[in-house]
């Protein structure tokens, strides 16, 4: 369970270090409308993760405790937040560019896998 | 209206793939949570990474539905 806690806490600080450095580029760079779009894709795919982590939480409880029971593992409020950012993407393309937000939904799967392979491939090299 | 249908099944094609996954994903893990208790953390952390990765699909789908009905409809 610490091994979890503490992936996830080294997943969470890199999600943090790359919207700090989206806000950055939407700072400095001219393409303000695709930076934006970028933002709210990696603020709905961190809303995401935390469902997602909450829900795994309570899988791996129920799984030691066998009398709780789950009721749901929260793909429907992910799916709506996931669509809900589309469409609002779809509906105002000078504020939220679509293909910003389309990069920006699979963050934290992305950064979890990437977080996953370095894990393995350093504790393989000790 | 045949557009809406192929976007309808788009959408629900998509969710019932990931719903499929999902499951997989996480009845393996409870049983190796069940098996072996004191793996949970490992487990519980590739079934958070195969959650993720199950769901980016019809996130994907949800968005190239959106960008048709753009485009064509």
């Amino acid at each position: 369970m610490e091994q979890f806690s503490l992936s996830m806490r080294t997943i969470a600080r890199y999600i943090f270090l790359l919207f700090s450095m989206v806000v950055v580029c939407w700072l400095f760079m001219p393409q303000r409308v695709f930076f934006q779009g970028l933002l709210l894709g990696i603020f709905v795919s961190m809303c995401n993760g935390f469902i997602l982590y909450v829900k795994t939480v309570q899988a791996g409880e129920m799984a030691l405790n066998p009398g709780r029971r789950m009721r749901s593992l929260g793909m429907l409020p992910r799916f709506l937040l996931a669509g809900f950012a589309v469409y609002v993407s779809f509906k105002m393309p000078h504020i939220f560019s679509f293909y910003g937000v389309v990069a920006g939904l699979p963050t934290v799967p992305v950064l979890t896998l990437l977080v996953t392979i370095y894990y393995h491939i350093s504790t393989k090299k000790k | 209206m045949d557009f809406a249908i192929a976007l309808g099944l788009i959408f629900g094609l998509a969710a019932v793939g990931a719903g499929i996954g999902n499951g997989l994903v996480v009845s393996r893990t409870i049983e190796g949570v069940a098996r072996q208790p004191e793996a949970r953390g490992g487990l519980m952390g590739l079934m958070f990474l195969g959650l993720g990765l199950v769901e980016a699909v019809p996130i994907i789908a949800v968005a190239i539905g959106f960008m048709l009905m753009g485009r064509l409809g």
